[in-house]
């Protein structure tokens, strides 16, 4: 029997299964594997993984008709199949084409087989440029799974395990966010996903009731911190100004003096993301308040050369 | 041609539930679809999934396959009734990408393709539970209207005026350009563009421009002659060294080489203007340098700029 016929039996007699099957039991019913039992398991093993290498869930439970209960597989056809979105024949195209604009590192032509493959689009003859570049590497993936189905994601950051309630991920200024209630400092927090340290762990679905998400503001960088929140004023010069205010609130401003400056207020939960963004206006932002903030810019510039 | 086993397989559990859902799906449809050289489609159809089933291996337990006429018919496939579910990933890069081009679409006035796109996008976020509370995609915030006027500055073939605000270069300058293409990085829109001040090409932020408005006056520039890369091309390589824990102040930015220790990073890029460089090593702080700036004139002035800035914060005021 050809890989391809065994491949196709296996996740067919997997599917069809209501209870785990030992590797013996699939063994007789799929037939066509090795005789000799090294080389069966050898094979065994690598049709499982290769049906896994194309997002296939096995679940491995326990056979309990067999004492001691030995390993069983199985595949769940709800955890197997999605919801089919139902998408018409130019709503596909249209997402097909959006995925070549968009030059994505992270989905191929499968995702499109399963969505009932894609006909005569021809990507290449619209006018389309990729003008766009998106990465969905690293764990927004995971992440995703996580928020949509409220699990649990555990994950390592700054040093701190956190145990995170996800409400809400974001794509924004190029990067992709996470917010939501990090149970391991008691308070909301939003974190910049590819800053994870390793990989995150994401839990059973369901696990924590919906809540409000805390709409990250994302270009509010010294917002994004552990510190308890410091409120600081900054005096903007007149040709930054109008750059100043696109990435501010209205209520953050408190003053726009006659030649154009700014007065603004931040709550600072981050110190360092603060002092980036002052900085980021070359000599043209001044720290008028409180005391301490000011003179961590004066020592941090006095240090340099 | 070989095509890999896993591969195949892929392909198939696709396929066999779009085919059962048709009455007679043609061949030549099924194998553009699936991407499926047709010659191995046939015979996979007839000398394999034919003989799939489950025990007790009797007709009605497997799958039924019908080639005839170029047209295929499935039945008994129930285990393979519904295709995969999309993974994780897979549906978080379909909506960045639906999101991403729907920006773009919906930046063209006349643009027809944006309502499949929109449903599309609805019906897929539907099906994977992914509303648009929990999965927040921002592109080009804030820069929808000047993206529009500059698209149809382009279109037109006419020149718009700006207010560009640079940092790095002192702040705000005005400037007529002719757009000639767009693109996005980093979650930006930016526009390359002949640009009247400096007689030459120029990449312009759109999130930086301040105002505009389209001219009368007809564009000089067409969109072909557009350089094909969109380096700054007046901009030349420096060489500076850092902490390397302060390595993600540099995101976004082009760099030509990195090399970096346990503790410090050393890395070539291509700077704008003296100010700029000095404004990006007082950001990096304590600890940092500047090994090389032989090609850049006026060079920069490090502790000038640090002085400056020292001297507004200090104590007395």
């Amino acid at each position: 029997m050809n890989k391809l016929e065994r491949l196709l039996k296996l996740l067919a007699v997997l599917l069809d299964t209501e209870r785990p099957l030992t590797a013996e039991e699939l063994r007789g019913r799929i037939g066509g594997y090795p005789e000799a039992q090294a080389s069966f398991r050898r094979t065994f093993e690598r049709d499982k993984d290769d049906l896994r290498s194309l997002g296939i869930p096995i679940r491995v439970e326990p056979v309990r008709t067999v004492e001691p209960p030995i390993d069983g597989y199985r595949v769940d056809r709800e955890e197997y199949a999605g919801a089919d979105p139902g998408l018409e024949p130019d709503e596909l195209a249209a997402l097909h084409v959006a995925s070549a604009l968009v030059r994505l590192d992270s989905v191929g032509d499968e995702a499109f087989w399963k969505l009932g493959g894609v006909e005569g689009v021809d990507t290449d003859a619209e006018q389309v440029s990729a003008v766009a570049t998106l990465s969905t590497e690293g764990s927004a993936g995971e992440l995703h799974h996580a928020v949509t189905e409220r699990r649990l994601a555990t994950f390592m950051y700054g040093d701190v395990e956190r145990v995170l309630e996800p409400a809400r991920l974001s794509f924004a200024r190029g990067h992709w966010y996470v917010a939501g209630f990090d149970r391991t400092r008691d308070a909301d927090r939003v974190f910049r996903v590819d800053r994870i340290e390793g990989s995150v762990e994401v839990g059973p679905p369901d696990a924590f009731a919906a809540r409000e998400a805390r709409g990250p503001v994302l270009t509010r960088t010294w917002e994004i911190g552990d510190t308890t929140p410091v409120a600081a004023t900054v005096l903007i010069d007149p040709e930054h100004a109008a750059w100043a205010r696109a990435g501010l609130a209205a209520e953050d401003v408190l003053e726009t003096t006659q030649d154009g400056a700014l007065v603004v207020r931040l709550e600072v939960s981050n110190e360092d993301a603060f002092r980036d963004w002052v900085l980021g206006f070359g000599g043209g932002a001044e720290v008028l308040d409180p005391r301490e903030l000011r003179r961590a810019i004066r020592e941090w510039v006095e240090a340099i050369g | 041609m070989k095509v890999p086993a896993t591969e195949r397989l892929s392909r198939l559990v696709a396929a066999i539930p779009w085919i059962a859902a048709q009455d007679g799906a043609a061949l030549d449809d099924i194998a553009e679809r699936f991407d499926y050289p047709r010659e191995l489609l046939v015979s996979d159809l007839q000398d394999i999934v034919f003989y799939v089933g489950v025990p007790p291996y009797t007709p009605d337990s497997l799958i039924d396959v019908l080639v005839e006429d170029e047209r295929v018919w499935i039945a008994y496939a129930d285990w393979f009734a519904r295709p995969m579910r999309l993974s994780p990933s897979e549906s978080l890069a379909l909506i960045a990408a639906g999101e991403t081009a729907l920006a773009w679409e919906q930046s063209d006035s006349d643009d027809e393709t944006a309502g499949a796109l929109l449903r599309g996008l609805a019906k897929l976020r539907l099906a994977v539970g992914a509303t648009n509370d929990t999965i927040d995609v921002r592109i080009g915030e804030g820069t929808e209207a000047t993206l529009r006027a500059l698209r149809q500055a382009a279109e037109n073939g006419k020149c718009a005026d700006i207010a560009y605000y640079s940092s790095g270069r002192g702040a705000r300058t005005e400037r007529r350009i002719e757009p000639l293409r767009f693109f996005l990085e980093q979650g930006n829109w930016y526009v390359a563009a002949w640009c009247h001040r400096s007689d030459d090409d120029r990449i312009f932020r759109l999130d930086r421009i301040e105002s505009i408005s389209v001219t009368e006056a007809d564009a000089s520039h067409r969109s072909s002659d557009a350089p094909s890369n969109f380096a700054f091309d007046s901009a030349t390589d420096v060489t500076i060294s850092f902490p390397v824990a302060r390595a993600r102040i540099l995101d976004g930015l082009a760099v030509t080489s990195w090399t970096e220790t346990a503790s410090v990073a050393t890395v070539t890029l291509p700077a704008n203007s003296s100010r700029w460089l000095e404004q990006l090593m007082v950001r990096l702080g304590p600890g940092s340098s500047i090994v090389d700036q032989s090609g850049l004139v006026p060079p920069a002035d490090l502790r000038g700029a640090a002085a400056r800035i020292a001297d507004r914060h200090l104590d007395a005021s």
